[in-house]
């Protein structure tokens, strides 16, 4: 394929980052086919895989590999990190303009690799593959589904399919997101808090064909307790009282509400002891607003400590370059 | 790796230990014998002018003795963190100012290290010779340790270990973390083999220690338990108590308004609705404190990295003009 963008000619445009663990089976064939489909491409590019602690002969085989595939590289972690440290380690290790991540078990098709990156070339920074025909139990799609929702409509980035591995991100935008924890279903979401512009394209999927599934239903909780996590950096990271104000707003109302009736009951002078129980009641509603706002001010206390600003500096100012670069050219 | 040595020999010095100087030169000479490639560090803690007068004692033949010295005394974490610097060893041997296992002992964990098999290496130490009491309190301290963090080392107590820089480094280490090191180490994704040797000697209180150094180690291993688990999403494990708190008040409120509206006596004179509030305070509060942690983990720890590299494998050619 065709890539409309401008390019340093010796330096690697496509970094495909993979992350592995335990897929013995399904390496040598998707290497295969990455090289089927990336041999045609007219730039250079280059596959990074990464072995998250496999107890199997993964990395054996990687390094087997190796002694043929020029454009492979390969990253053994001391032990497993998660989906998403293994696919930062391989962020950090790619030079590519463009990086695209898919899963190591066959499920996602190299063949849309093309696609998602005639997506990037419209204009967008990243591009998120939709499982549109998921080849999974209804037990995975029907949480994965709901999750997708609730991700879509807290975070205002609206995805069908967060969960899929295979994504196309501009490196810029990806790299300096620094994600940690289980954090790799959001880079989207995260991502757009920088101004990056998201889109989604359907892609296909096939059933996992080697190993097992990595995944339990215990991870489903563990998705919506992270999307409470996500909404809140995401929203209120750069002004965290605003957010914990925001949260102890329930509280103030509670407090007004109660107080009133203490009030009404000492005013009134109501059955005894319900002016002490709703004054009881109304200090406990303040001890809770004077809780959150005092948490409000630790969070913003940390942050003004941290480079949060700068770093979305730096995003806005990397943009407002570009402009004026094009400017600049087509003024030439 | 120009300037470095194959070994650092660490003594940590932190009360007044008369004779730790025989000990260190022991040491010496046996790693001497052993015809190890090594330099020695003598870490005082607070324990400065005494251990000074000690090493007056100390024989010029052995060669050069490089003394780290804190003016006051810090917790050995810290200690340790700040001697590192000072230190030239590939491995570092860390001790106490005595000796707690066979020299024999000391060897089997060198070689450990040494081939490879694991990057820190402790003693879990068998046929003790401390008192009866304080074996039954160790025993109970790492059990409790094994129950709360799932990993399985029987000895934590002992200040002997052998240790790859690479660890410290990648470790950090505060407060009183020293004891829990390897616990620490092997969630960064090092290997760790506790490896059994025969106890020599133990010093320190014989029978029980004082309430403080019991609620000491219990808020350490609870810092642990929530480190190892929950370090990178604070917001799972403070969330999930808030939550089921924050459910479990509403309920109750929510009961007390609908027995109200039946008919049932004046809310003021229930005090199911006064016990919700409270649950629903602490529940937010909690909540609150989740969310805390995780404004503080992005705000401060996202540049962190999760993973370590083991093995990077690429071209023999940094910068290929064409692959």
């Amino acid at each position: 394929m065709e890539s409309t963008t401008v390019m340093n000619d010796v330096g690697i445009y496509l970094s495909i980052v993979v992350p592995l663990f335990n897929e013995e089976e399904s390496v040598t064939l998707l290497l295969d086919r990455l090289q089927e489909v990336c041999g045609g491409f007219d730039f250079n590019w280059e596959v990074i895989l990464v072995d998250d602690g496999s107890t199997d002969t993964t990395w054996a085989v990687v390094e087997e590999r190796k002694q043929t595939m020029r454009e492979l590289r390969a990253i053994k972690l001391r032990s497993n990190c998660g989906q998403t440290g293994a696919m930062v380690a391989g962020f950090d290790h790619s030079r590519g303009q463009i990086i695209v991540t898919l899963d190591g078990d066959l499920q996602n098709d190299p063949a849309d690799i093309p696609l998602l990156l005639g997506k990037l070339d419209e204009g967008f920074d990243i591009v998120s593959g939709w499982r549109k025909d998921r080849q999974d139990h209804w037990s995975r799609v029907l949480p994965s589904r709901i999750a997708n929702s609730l991700i879509s409509l807290t975070t205002g980035v609206y995805l069908h399919d967060y969960g899929c591995s295979l994504k196309a991100y501009r490196a810029d935008c990806i790299r300096s997101l620094d994600c940690y924890g289980e954090m790799h279903r959001f880079f989207p979401a995260l991502a757009s808090m920088t101004g990056a512009h998201v889109t989604e394209l359907p892609v296909r999927h096939h059933s996992r064909q080697f190993g097992t599934s990595k995944y339990g239903f215990n991870r489903i909780f563990k998705v919506f307790s992270d999307i409470f996590a996500i909404n809140l950096i995401i929203r209120f990271s750069a002004a965290p009282l605003k957010g914990f104000v925001l949260c102890g707003l329930p509280f103030a109302l509670l407090a007004a509400a109660l107080g009133s009736l203490a009030l009404a009951a000492w005013g009134l002078d109501w059955t005894e002891g319900k002016a002490m129980f709703f004054s009881i009641g109304c200090a406990l509603s303040l001890l809770g607003l004077l809780l959150m706002i005092s948490l409000g001010i630790l969070g913003e206390l940390s942050v003004a400590l941290s480079d949060l600003s700068h770093t979305r500096l730096i995003s806005v100012t990397r943009r407002k370059t570009s402009v004026v670069s094009a400017q600049h050219e087509e003024a030439k | 790796m120009s300037g470095y040595r194959e070994y650092s020999l660490v003594m940590l010095v932190e009360d007044a230990e008369s004779d730790f100087v025989p000990y260190l030169q022991d040491l010496h000479d046996y790693l001497t014998e052993l015809g190890l490639d090594h330099e020695l560090v003598l870490s005082l803690n607070g324990s400065g002018l005494f251990a000074r007068q000690c090493l007056q004692h100390w024989p010029a033949e052995s060669g050069p003795l490089q003394v780290v010295e804190l003016t006051s005394k810090v917790p050995s974490g810290i200690s340790l963190q700040t001697l590192l610097t000072d230190c030239r060893g590939k491995t570092l041997i860390i001790c106490g100012p005595y000796r707690q296992i066979a020299d024999e002992g000391l060897k089997v964990l060198l070689d450990t290290v040494a081939q490879g098999k694991a990057d820190l290496a402790l003693p879990w130490r068998q046929q003790r010779v401390d008192a009866a009491i304080n074996q039954w309190q160790s025993l109970a301290f790492n059990w409790l340790v094994r129950q709360m963090t799932g990993v399985p080392y029987h000895d934590l107590s002992s200040t002997l270990r052998v240790v790859r820089r690479e660890v410290l480094e990648e470790t950090p280490l505060y407060g009183d973390l020293y004891r829990y090191l390897p616990l620490l180490a092997r969630r960064r994704g090092f290997r760790v083999q506790e490896i059994p040797a025969n106890h020599a000697q133990e010093r320190g209180r014989v029978g029980y220690y004082g309430l403080r150094e019991y609620m000491s180690r219990l808020v350490d291993l609870l810092a642990m338990h929530f480190i190892l688990s929950f370090a990178r999403k604070p917001l799972r494990y403070f969330g999930l108590r808030g939550i089921l708190l924050l459910l479990l008040g509403l309920s109750c409120m929510t009961t007390s308004l609908v027995m109200r509206l039946a008919g049932s006596e004046a809310l003021g004179n229930s005090p199911m609705l006064m016990i919700g509030l409270v649950m629903i305070v602490t529940g937010s509060s909690l909540w609150g404190i989740g969310l805390l942690g995780e404004i503080l983990t992005f705000a401060l720890g996202r540049k962190r990295k999760d993973y370590i590299v083991e093995k990077f494998l690429r071209n023999r050619e940094e910068d290929l003009k064409t692959i």
